[in-house]
């Protein structure tokens, strides 16, 4: 019986072998592959390369600032900062390559916090003068909510910041520089590994069975229209619904990300733009028959005008949740981006023939 | 072990049941030899619980607040029960037969459902995977069937987002599979702790909820999701899993466990585990118990296993595929694009598929 058993295993894994050789001559469709290359050449590799740039930028202002430490240090680190939380926010969501690895994705960024763990570890580490978490190497090894920019909103403009335009090296600026070298090096990481020729991006480009990113034509273009409702679901439930409730007295500013920075709306606005970079670039209306072409209309329109109500916005969101028109506003932008989810994860996917509208692939 | 036989449908659904059904379900009903029932949302974006034949043809219908998940319809028990998904806190048990005794429950405000349950052994008590949110803890409800589904208690799960649960065939052991993942309904499908995430699965009396045994995953695979589970034939638990990090990683999916032992990986051939893309959506035992069939709908592929020594049966390729069960019939597989044992239907199946033998 076993060796019954043994011999149809191996003849199913024959079978196997045999769909999968033949579904490797296969060549990738035309389309999909122009859609994976410029997905791969004008979002992921420069939005990458841009996140590199500005986290070298906000490390070398930070050495700057903890050698010399002066209001207008303070500021060219606090600008540089912003530059990094905005770059992050447009590249954020693809949830795949290296930033899935070594934890990296809550390196960068841990939130939502919801129990302060992040806050609570970074005092303690402030209030001891951890020598730790002022070198990257050790930095590195501790607890994700400690390494990125999360800490980082904390040191430059939380509580006791004063001390980085008063002491030469003091251990909080010092913790700043290691934080923003540790970006700098995941960046980096991260980066290197999606530049042209080297394995990630190869396989990028090629779905085929022995492919891990992609087996074949529709994973991949599954894959290209679940990153846009996923990004898109979770500005609207994770970044927006935070701090924004159902009532004025429900709402919880100090639940934003980067509230004390005032850099909530700014990287809000920036994941829409993100989102929107992410459509053009990865050329999902190409997947849409003719006469359903106006749902590229739409799209394209839309987020247009909700990308210009999140810049209207960019101000402290404690201001923002206090004046009742900016709050509307702020609800108008969650609904719809709720809105664009649904015409996206139904119309838009049906008519592309794609499955996303029932996603199973959430972890259920 | 999980399925009603006709006659005891027909009596726990009673003539009300037939005589509900319009003229055509009933000849569906006459003509098939066996009910499924699965969640579903339908081409208008509705909700729904479906009872089927193996064939697709619908026999009866009711329409959900939510989506639902798995369905609960173990022998002995008065009602079926399907579950809202994850981060619902409805549930719904239902007897065809009297549509208006359907029962519409909740779970507490503080509490919500990951979609599973199972009943005790009396039928009188049902369990349901819980997240205590607040506290970010696992729990198992205990509801009282005969009070109308009222919650009566809960046990802790012994671990983080509990999902699935089974009471094994000694009638007095549940088990359970904590996936280890942290949400919250106010970041709802955010997985808050994957860092740190530590699923485990854990045996308990299912009379007081006192740990038996709690077996953890190694460090380097804990990001593997313990979820979905069923019970084979020799008392071995499957565990299907789901891979919480890199996509191109491939770590092992199936586990299987007897009490006593330590957590066994199944070791599969390469191009199988690439063929479960990650990502098992559920498992489930032949009706002898001597087979397991796992499914993934992001890998296109129901692997089939030797349920003693893991070894692979057959691999079958079929999109989408997620729901599967087993009957005298054999096999059933449904899939979220609506197909159904290869026919297409009209309606988008839920991870889950259960069988109702008549």
């Amino acid at each position: 019986m076993r060796d019954l058993v043994f011999r149809m295993s191996i003849l199913c894994i024959a079978a196997i072998c045999v769909s999968a050789a033949r579904a490797d001559t296969v060549p990738v469709s035309p389309v999909v592959k122009d859609m994976l290359t410029s997905t791969l050449e004008n979002y992921i590799q420069p939005a990458y390369l841009n996140l590199e740039a500005a986290t070298k930028s906000f490390n070398s202002t930070a050495d700057l600032l903890c050698e010399k430490p002066a209001t207008q240090n303070l500021e060219a680190v606090r600008s540089a900062f912003r530059d990094v939380a905005y770059a992050w926010s447009q590249i954020e969501w693809l949830r795949v390559g290296p930033v899935m690895d070594q934890n990296r994705l809550e390196r960068i960024l841990y939130y939502p916090d919801r129990k302060s763990i992040g806050l609570r570890q970074v005092q303690r580490a402030l209030a001891k003068e951890e020598p730790s978490v002022v070198s990257v190497e050790t930095l590195s090894k501790k607890s994700v909510a400690m390494q990125g920019l999360g800490a980082a909103d904390f040191l430059l403009s939380g509580t006791g910041n004063e001390v980085l335009v008063e002491e030469a090296q003091s251990h909080r600026c010092n913790y700043l520089a290691a934080i923003a070298e540790n970006l700098h090096v995941l960046s980096t990481e991260i980066s290197s590994q999606w530049s042209s020729g080297q394995p990630l991006a190869e396989a990028w480009l090629l779905p085929n069975q022995d492919n891990l990113l992609f087996r074949d034509d529709l994973e991949a273009k599954n894959f290209l229209i679940g990153t846009l409702i996923h990004g898109l679901e979770a500005i609207k439930d994770v970044r927006i619904g935070a701090f924004l409730r159902e009532s004025a007295e429900r709402d919880r500013p100090k639940s934003a990300l980067f509230w004390r920075s005032a850099l909530t709306m700014h990287t809000i606005a920036g994941n829409l733009a993100g989102m929107q970079k992410y459509y053009e670039d990865s050329e999902l209306y190409k997947l849409l028959p003719e006469e359903n072409a106006y749902l590229n209309d739409e799209f394209l329109f839309e987020m247009k005008n909700l990308i210009e109500v999140a810049g209207s916005l960019d101000m402290p969101i404690s201001n923002l949740l206090e004046e009742e028109a900016a709050r509307g506003k702020l609800a108008f932008l969650q609904l719809s981006v709720g809105f664009l989810v649904t015409k996206l994860d139904g119309p838009f996917a049906s008519a592309a023939g794609l499955a996303a509208g029932f996603s199973f692939g959430d972890g259920d | 072990m999980l399925e009603l036989d006709r006659r005891q449908f027909c009596l726990a659904a009673g003539m009300g049941f037939l005589s509900a059904l319009s003229a055509n379900g009933r000849e569906r009903f006459e003509e098939t030899s066996s009910l499924l029932a699965s969640a579903y949302r339908d081409e208008y974006g509705k909700y729904g619980i479906a009872l089927f034949s193996d064939r697709g043809d619908i026999v009866w219908q009711a329409a959900l607040p939510g989506r639902g998940h798995a369905i609960v319809a173990d022998k002995g028990a008065p009602y079926s029960v399907v579950f809202a998904r994850r981060p619902g806190n409805f549930a719904v048990a239902f007897d065809p037969a009297k549509q208006k005794r359907q029962v519409l429950f909740h779970s507490p405000s503080n509490r919500h459902f990951y979609g599973h349950g199972t009943f005790s052994s009396d039928g009188n008590l049902l369990f349901a995977t819980e997240n205590d949110f607040e506290n970010a803890l696992g729990k198992i409800g205990i509801y009282s069937v005969r009070d109308g589904f009222a919650r009566i208690g809960e046990f802790e799960s012994h671990g983080t987002g509990p999902h699935d649960i089974k009471l094994l065939d000694d009638g007095t052991t549940l088990c359970i599979a904590n996936g280890g993942i942290e949400t919250h309904p106010d970041f709802p499908r955010t997985k808050l702790n994957l860092p740190t995430m530590q699923p485990s699965i854990v045996y308990m009396d299912a009379g007081v909820g006192s740990l038996i045994e709690k077996h953890t995953l190694p460090p380097n695979l804990h990001k593997v999701s313990t979820r979905h589970m069923d019970v084979a034939e020799d008392g071995q638990v499957w565990i299907g899993c789901q891979y919480e990090g890199a996509r191109a990683d491939l770590p092992p999916l199936i586990v299987r466990l007897r009490m006593g032992e330590k957590l066994a990986f199944v070791e599969l051939p390469e191009k199988v585990t690439k063929r479960l893309a990650n990502y098992v959506g559920s498992i489930c035992a032949s009706h002898d118990r001597k087979r397991i069939m796992a499914t993934s709908p992001k890998g296109n592929s129901a692997v089939l296993l030797d349920a003693v020594d893991g070894d692979v049966i057959s691999v079958t390729e079929k999109l989408a595929v997620c729901g599967v069960t087993s009957s005298r019939n054999g096999w059933a597989l449904s899939s979220m694009n609506g197909e159904l044992n290869g026919r297409t239907t009209s309606l988008h199946w839920d991870n889950h598929l259960k069988s109702v033998q008549i």
